[in-house]
């Protein structure tokens, strides 16, 4: 899934969307969440189409008869508006992965399991022929898989533009490998094609491979059209003969769906079936549903809108709604995390107990981007822990969004210090969220390590639970220095602080003053702007009147993007520099050229750095992407807390190294009873945070050790990025003050 | 809130955990204790809770005005301007019962405070933005063992609520530009380290945006170093500033909260001069 784009709605009809599921020629397919808290996809129709009162016919009319579609296989229309200026159709949203997905991943399905999809799917398309419809794009990227049946997507309405080939000859509707030989020759496909086209499907199941081949697609149209079916591998008599049947060249030949349903043995199973998959791709089925589930913004809890600013007033009644509704919205949000901690939990072929860690962090809010490449980081650390031998205990994740919050933080940190088995927490994500979570968590002292809220510090706390396990914003004004000042012939450093930053470019701009006086005895011109401005070009004029040889600013990316602009057209090419909150797609998006070769020292590191080889290899596996920033910094603060809980309850070979830890810390003494040999007793938190504090560890992106005072890193080490050719490369680490 | 942090030493190169202190408005003077948080909270009490907060993005002054203004208060003319300062700048009351006005008590309206290029203030012409401006002495008087402890309160009305914003900004520059500033000749502030919060951020729910300069004081006359604390507000067109520097014998909680106090007299008596009376 991918993230909502500027242009797109909030909301289509009572669905409040999340993300993006795909987008297509006719329109863009979202995810969104209705009201009651029901996931759906919702297909929009772009404005092009819209307009066309052919096209908007068609659309009413089979959106009408989709409704009309009633099969346990084939996914719901649970709502349409086909007069709205930009017409949408809502299917039911079933977190499974898709038919080819799981073949990619797993290979061919058992003659049974062929069998039951053929069943299955040919009472879907029963339906689907029954209310008057044809499919016309049956493959097995529509067929989404679930541990009690298989569902078939996307039938058959807009269909026209969303799935079309070019070929020599003409524009094609469907997928080629799964059509028909009469959709091949242009004539208007019929429900056969569609029985021909699930042959083709069945076909794929069984052997991994298309019956009519790869390659150009003329060459696999004429395939389909002359060539017999390629049904090597597929030894079971019955089967062979079920999919020949399907896959006649002549229409009339096939049998029908309904047909189908008949031919296939009685014996294989029907109706609400567990058991027509094998175990390993149950399994399969439920860790990628786990991981669909889990992407960002699913099980996200939402209020209706965001609650603006208060205005005087209403503000006492505005608050205690918005608490009300955010603690009744809270629930369903814990609930989503339990269940998927649970099922992730679940032990695989291993015993022993999981403990938790938390991960608290914006999914959806302001730095939703951040919190969600830090849920993955620490993911991949827990699975990599859980698949080390010799621990007495396995790690499961617990994730809870605060939507870049203060008072929905609260009550995030709230809720993972209510859980007993929570040992730490990963996150806040964002300054606010960390200084609105840090009481609560003090209180309990539940050791919490942020590595991207980076004031410079936060109120001490009794406990000292709090760990910011990346430099500060104050801290990285060292190495900006470093990097800029000792170039030859830069002597004179202007610093732009743009208060829209808030206190991360206050806090940045601030230093880098100090700093550059202090350290380099570099003389500066420092200018601020008030939030809000907008015109940057008298000030970046006089910055360049005062003969700066470079500049570093601090504040947010769009102001950056506005200093870029008046940079360039001053002809300005001295060292440009700005913090890395700017870094992103939107500074990148409005600056445009002018970005080339600014430069960012940023905390987080890079797939592409030696170091993070093995992880950004492990994140391309699990996620099929590339690190994000802040991925692997999650990923070290996971680990580092794995190994401070490893070095507490002891992690012997055998897995009986388990001994009662230390009491006396938080007042509550344990039962000095030994442990069972199967079960070995958490730390206390305190305990924990002791341990925190004292690990040293060599992680992905920096070595970590904290100090003893406030928790915070010890050391500046951070990275440093260019823009080259609109992107953000990264050169390596930044430097380090040589005094 | 308590999150002082030690100096350890003096050297010339500020450790980052002062800075941290200051920068975070942690020192009780930024702490916005007082009557005026409490008076104000209701209205913005809110904005932490339900604004989204961020990562870094400050919450926009435009979205958190302290108080609904009544439009047709608010002056548009240098008359106007210089009546409402009359109501609103402090007065030696303000301070507490110990603090009396100084000789000359009020500034010249034909001028503000102005550093200068060497970082030395002083008095000149305000700029065309400004509709009035008065700077307003004070002091708690020596005693035995203990010297004076000087105040100043300024009330500046600008045309527009954005030529506000820019003084701000400006005030935040020349602490940026001169960490060591001469007040006059025998007097001295340095190094300075300033705070600034807009409404919203940490705990600053008293104005769109308020500024906190600590340091030392050292004068050819009261010897030192001593403390020095600076507080600036802005809300609307209006800013409200005090200085209090201190002296032997003065400690510097007894400086600070003498400067939030004339500062949270001046919010309120600014509140009330322009909100609006249902």
């Amino acid at each position: 899934m991918d993230d909502l784009r500027p242009g797109d709605p909030a909301r289509i009809g009572g669905h409040r969307l999340v993300g993006r599921l795909g987008a297509g020629g006719m329109g863009v397919v979202y995810l969104g969440r209705t009201d009651a808290g029901a996931l759906a996809a919702i297909k929009v129709i772009l404005p092009e189409h819209a307009g066309d009162e052919d096209f908007r016919a068609r659309f009413r009319r089979e959106a009408e008869a989709a409704r009309r579609v009633d099969s346990p296989w084939a996914v719901p229309v649970t709502d349409a508006d086909t007069e709205a200026e930009r017409p949408w159709i809502a299917t039911e949203f079933v977190p499974g992965p898709t038919l080819s997905g799981v073949v990619a991943r797993r290979g061919p399905l058992p003659v049974r399991s062929v069998m039951a999809l053929g069943r299955l799917l040919s009472r879907a398309l029963a339906a689907v022929h029954g209310a008057g419809l044809v499919h016309r794009d049956v493959k097995p990227g529509n067929v989404l898989l679930t541990a009690d049946g298989p569902r078939l997507i996307d039938f058959g309405i807009a269909r026209a533009a969303d799935t079309t080939a070019l070929t020599a000859t003409g524009l094609l509707v469907g997928t080629p490998g799964f059509l028909a030989p009469e959709q091949v020759s242009g004539s208007t496909a019929g429900p056969e094609g569609d029985v021909f086209s699930l042959g083709c499907l069945l076909a794929y199941a069984a052997t991994g491979r298309t019956p009519f081949g790869g390659g150009a697609v003329d060459a696999v149209l004429y395939r389909t059209v002359r060539a017999a079916p390629d049904l090597d591998g597929v030894d079971d008599a019955s089967l062979r003969a079920l999919l020949e049947h399907c896959l006649a060249k002549e229409p009339g030949e096939r049998p029908s769906a309904v047909g189908l349903d008949t031919l296939i043995p009685q014996d294989v199973p029907a109706g609400a079936a567990a058991g027509w998959l094998p175990e390993d791709v149950v399994r399969l089925i439920a860790d990628l549903s786990i991981a669909l589930l889990a992407l960002p913004g699913i099980d996200a809890t939402v209020t209706d809108e965001r609650p603006g600013p208060p205005r005087p007033g209403s503000t006492r009644r505005r608050t205690l709604l918005f608490a009300a509704g955010g603690a009744v919205l809270l629930g369903t949000g814990v609930f989503g995390a339990v269940r998927l901690t649970r099922e992730e939990a679940a032990p695989r072929g291993k015993s022993g107990k999981s403990w938790v860690i938390g991960v608290h962090a914006d999914l959806t809010g302001p730095g939703a981007a951040a919190g969600r490449a830090q849920e993955r980081g620490v993911r991949l650390a827990v699975d990599r822990f859980n698949s080390r031998d010799g621990h007495p205990f396995r790690l499961a994740v617990k994730v809870l969004d605060d939507r870049g919050g203060a008072g929905r933080s609260t009550r995030v940190a709230e809720e993972f210090t209510r859980d007993p088995e929570v040992l730490a927490v990963i996150g806040p994500t964002g300054d606010a969220a960390a200084e609105a979570a840090l009481p609560a968590y003090d209180e309990a002292a539940l050791p919490v390590l942020t590595v991207s809220a980076l004031q410079i510090a936060f109120p001490a706390r009794a406990n000292g639970s709090f760990f910011q396990a990346a430099p500060s914003y104050a801290a990285l004004s060292v190495p900006v220095v470093s990097r800029i000042l000792p170039r030859t012939g830069v002597k004179r450093l202007g610093i732009l602080i743009n208060r829209s930053g808030g206190q991360a470019a206050y806090q940045a701009g601030y230093t880098a003053n100090l700093m550059a006086r202090d350290l380099t005895g570099a003389t500066t011109h420092p200018r601020v702007v008030p939030p809000g401005t907008t015109d940057f070009g008298p000030v970046v004029a006089d910055l360049l009147a005062h003969r700066r040889d470079a500049v570093f600013y601090a504040g947010d990316a769009a102001g950056a993007a506005r200093v870029a602009h008046a940079l360039a057209s001053l002809s300005f090419t001295g060292p440009r520099m700005a913090q890395h909150t700017v870094m992103g797609a939107e500074f990148l998006e409005r600056a445009g050229a002018a970005a080339e070769g600014w430069e960012f020292v940023a905390p987080f590191t890079h797939a592409t750095a030696p170091a993070a080889a093995t992880f950004a290899a492990a994140h391309q596996g699990r996620f099929d992407a590339e690190p994000a920033a802040w991925s692997a910094e999650a990923y070290d603060a996971a680990e580092l807390v794995a190994r401070a809980l490893a070095g507490l309850v002891g992690g012997g070979a055998d897995g009986t190294g388990a001994r009662a830890t230390p009491s006396g810390d938080g007042g509550s003494a344990r039962p000095t009873r030994p442990p069972r040999k199967a079960e070995t007793v958490p730390p206390t938190r305190s305990a924990l945070t002791a341990a925190v504090a004292a690990t040293r560890y060599e992680g992905i992106s920096r070595s970590y050790t904290f100090d003893k005072d406030n928790q915070s890193l010890v050391g500046r080490h951070a990275h440093l990025y260019r823009v080259e050719n609109r992107r953000y490369r990264y050169l390596g680490p930044a430097p380090e003050w040589k005094s | 809130m308590d999150c002082r942090v030690p100096l350890p030493g003096n050297r010339s190169i500020l450790p980052l955990a002062l800075i941290a202190m200051v920068l975070t408005g942690c020192s009780s003077t930024a702490d916005g204790s007082g009557e005026a948080e409490e008076r104000s909270a209701p209205a913005n009490g809110g904005a932490g809770a339900g604004s989204g907060g961020s990562t870094g993005a400050g919450q926009s002054a435009d979205a958190t005005e302290a108080f609904r203004p009544d439009t047709a208060r608010l002056p548009r003319t240098p008359a106007a301007a210089r009546s409402l300062i009359d109501r609103v700048i402090a007065d030696a009351d303000s301070f507490g019962a110990e603090v009396v006005k100084r000789s000359p008590y009020e500034s010249d309206p034909a001028t503000w405070p102005v550093i200068d290029e060497d970082c030395v203030w002083q008095r000149r012409k305000p700029a065309d933005s400004v509709l009035a401006t008065l700077t307003r002495s004070f002091e708690v008087p020596a005693v035995a063992g203990r010297g004076p402890l000087r105040l100043a309160a300024v009330v500046t009305v600008h045309r527009t609520r954005e030529d506000a914003t820019w003084e701000m900004a400006e005030s935040i520059e020349e602490s940026m530009r001169c960490p060591t500033q001469k007040l006059r000749e025998g007097e001295l502030i340095g190094p300075l380290l300033a705070a600034a919060l807009l409404g919203g951020e940490a705990t600053q729910t008293h104005s769109e945006d308020s500024l906190s300069e600590t340091g030392q004081y050292q004068s050819s006359e009261l010897g030192g170093p001593h403390h020095y604390s600076w507080q600036q507000a802005q809300n609307l067109q209006f800013t409200v500033a005090v200085t209090g520097k201190g002296a032997k014998g003065r400690t510097e909680r007894e400086v600070d909260e003498l400067v939030v106090q004339a500062q949270s007299a001046m919010l309120a008596r600014l509140e009330s001069a322009v909100e609006k009376q249902s």
